[in-house]
């Protein structure tokens, strides 16, 4: 039965039990060339990883990449063959090694990677027109402006210093010993290219909050990474921690976000 | 139907039989810059399927002005447990959106058990299978409109059940459900030497009215430990004795459109445009052969054997 062969394969070329396959080959096909599919399929899934994960690769070094993508791969091999989605859950897969193989700021500079490749494939969408951008400015008040934003933009947040990370792999440098700092990173493809922008604590919360779909002025009240979720949990009534000079901070961020295209529409609707 | 054009309906520019090359992002800049320098691209149907992004902004761009054919590596059409609907769903979508002039798929599975596994796995040759490949290929072609090319894989090993041979396989998908054949030259020299067979009998056995395109690739030896076989790795040029099959192939067949695949390794766009040139040469002398009435696909072989009525773009 065709089935049964074709589970005996997978098993061979997932890295799993052979003796299965091995039963079915003819005579003139000897044992060792299963290993061959083996390579491709798992040896595929490495190298489609280090694609979407170069900073990731760029740390473990080639080889012990290969390990990890064909131990991701074995696991978890795709479920579609459009394999430009494949890799999701490999920041949680190196999070769970032991610590002496990968280093503790790993899975976030994972996360960042894969920010990155989602950002580049996202579906494309229009910057809010000059237009409908002046009847954002007509408004009297903004506080219930909810934004629709750019299908690219994310937001990454570490205890560790990602961004550095990330633009030392970049350059393709050697990795450097860190120490737990926190850094949160705007990921956005606005055109063609992929923008990574390091981001304020309070940014990144605002941002946080604006994908959140909350409202411009839950967005402008919180203070915090921490903040944002919390805030988006409780409500907006709990809003708290004004920073300083709260008005000229959001108008400096809406600009930045308008400027870069990243707003595509928005309603003030209750 | 004539070897080739196989679009119904829609604004799909035809292939010309002549070469085209595999389009790969690595190379887009220097293929804008040098002015689209190529008769027709082929794409793997699986990367366009994507949200938005530069990549298919790319292809929106290149299919402007060139002929494009796409090929496929998803749709496991020798899975036991069928073919895909959803994955389906996204080949119409993107052939709605691209319009091909050639749509390819391979006689391989890579699906079992909602596992996509990215090879094209072989299939034991069985009565099961064919029937099962004709249903799948019947599913498939009433969904997308047209007719598909199939795609001979490339072999390493064979399995004890199988009971008939590749080339008659493809010979009674075609007569079965009216699809094409899309002979990858180079993968069956690969399984010649694999498997041990001669590649001219399998050519032979080939039959020529069903062959819409050819693939060329290079391939490479590889060492498992207790022998070295080849795989095809398209990474490198075509190899001579993959050349010398072409021409044999071309003077039995005659000429179709013909792509230069190189996947891994990738050189400069101008290597593979050269590669394009020397499949464009062999391709030139089958047709003065053809002129001079003397191509073999209509004396030796003496079958219906209708040349390709394709648009020669030279």
């Amino acid at each position: 039965m065709l089935i049964e062969l074709q589970r005996a394969m997978a098993s061979a070329a997932l890295g799993g039990d052979r003796q299965p396959a091995l039963a079915l080959l003819h005579r003139d096909s000897p044992a060792g060339r299963l290993a061959v599919y083996r390579n491709t399929v798992l040896g595929g899934l490495a190298d489609v990883l280090a694609a979407a994960y170069p900073s990731v690769a760029h740390t473990l070094g080639c080889e012990t990449f290969q390990r990890a993508g064909r131990g991701f791969g074995a696991i978890s091999p795709p479920a579609e063959p459009q394999l430009w989605n494949y890799g999701e859950g490999f920041a949680e897969f190196l999070a769970a090694q032991p610590e002496e193989r990968v280093p503790p700021w790993l899975p976030d500079l994972a996360r960042l990677d894969r920010a990155m490749h989602e950002a580049y494939f996202a579906a494309d969408a229009d910057r809010l027109d000059p237009g409908r951008a002046a009847d954002l400015t007509r408004l009297a008040d903004l506080s219930g402006v909810r934004f629709a934003l750019h299908p690219s933009l994310r937001v990454v947040a570490s205890d560790w210093p990602i961004y550095r990370l990330w633009r030392t792999a970049r350059d393709g440098l050697p990795m450097p010993g860190v120490s737990p700092s926190p850094e949160a990173v705007m990921v956005a493809r606005p055109r063609h290219d992929v923008l990574c922008r390091l981001l304020t604590a309070w940014e990144a919360g605002f941002i946080g909050i604006l994908l959140s779909a909350g409202t411009l002025g839950c967005a402008a009240a919180h203070s915090s990474i921490g903040c944002a979720a919390a805030h988006h949990s409780i409500g907006c009534a709990a809003a708290h921690h004004s920073i300083p000079d709260t008005a000229a901070a959001v108008e400096t961020e809406l600009v930045t976000l308008l400027q870069l295209g990243l707003i595509i529409g928005f309603s003030d609707a209750v | 139907m004539p070897g080739g054009i196989v679009s119904t309906g829609t604004h799909a520019r035809p292939i010309p039989a002549v070469a085209g090359i595999g389009l790969r992002e690595q190379h887009i800049a220097a293929f804008f810059a040098g002015g689209l320098p190529a008769a027709w691209v082929e794409v793997h149907s699986e990367n366009y399927m994507v949200p938005g992004g530069p990549r298919l902004a790319h292809l929106e761009r290149v299919r402007r002005d060139r002929p494009v054919s796409c090929h496929g590596v998803g749709l496991s059409l020798g899975s036991a447990s069928g073919v895909c609907r959803a994955h389906l769903a996204r080949l119409c979508a993107l052939f709605d959106r691209v319009e091909p002039g050639l749509v390819s798929e391979h006689l391989s599975w890579s699906v079992v058990d909602g596992a996509y596994l990215p090879d094209l796995l072989p299939l034991a040759y069985t009565e099961e299978a064919l029937d099962l490949v004709r249903r799948n290929i019947e599913m498939v072609q009433e969904a997308i409109g047209r007719p598909l090319l199939i795609e001979n894989p490339s072999s390493v090993l064979a399995f004890a059940a199988s009971e008939i041979s590749e080339p008659e396989f493809l010979a009674e998908l075609a007569r079965r459900t009216g699809c094409g054949i899309l002979l990858d030259v180079n993968n069956v020299y690969v399984s010649s030497v694999n498997l041990g067979f001669d590649p001219h009998q399998y050519i032979d056995a080939i039959p020529a009215e069903a062959v819409g395109q050819y693939h060329l690739a290079g391939h490479a030896k590889v060492d498992i430990g207790t022998e070295e076989v080849i795989i095809d790795d398209h990474g490198s040029r075509v190899s001579a004795a993959v050349w010398s099959l072409f021409d044999y192939t071309l003077a039995g067949i005659g000429p179709r459109p013909t792509l230069i695949e190189w996947d891994t390794r990738l050189p400069e766009l101008g290597e593979l445009l050269d590669e394009a040139r020397l499949a464009d040469a062999a391709l030139g002398r089958a047709k003065s052969m053809k002129a001079l009435g003397r191509a073999k696909s209509t004396k030796a072989l003496g079958r219906a054997c209708r040349l390709p009525e394709v648009a020669d773009a030279d």
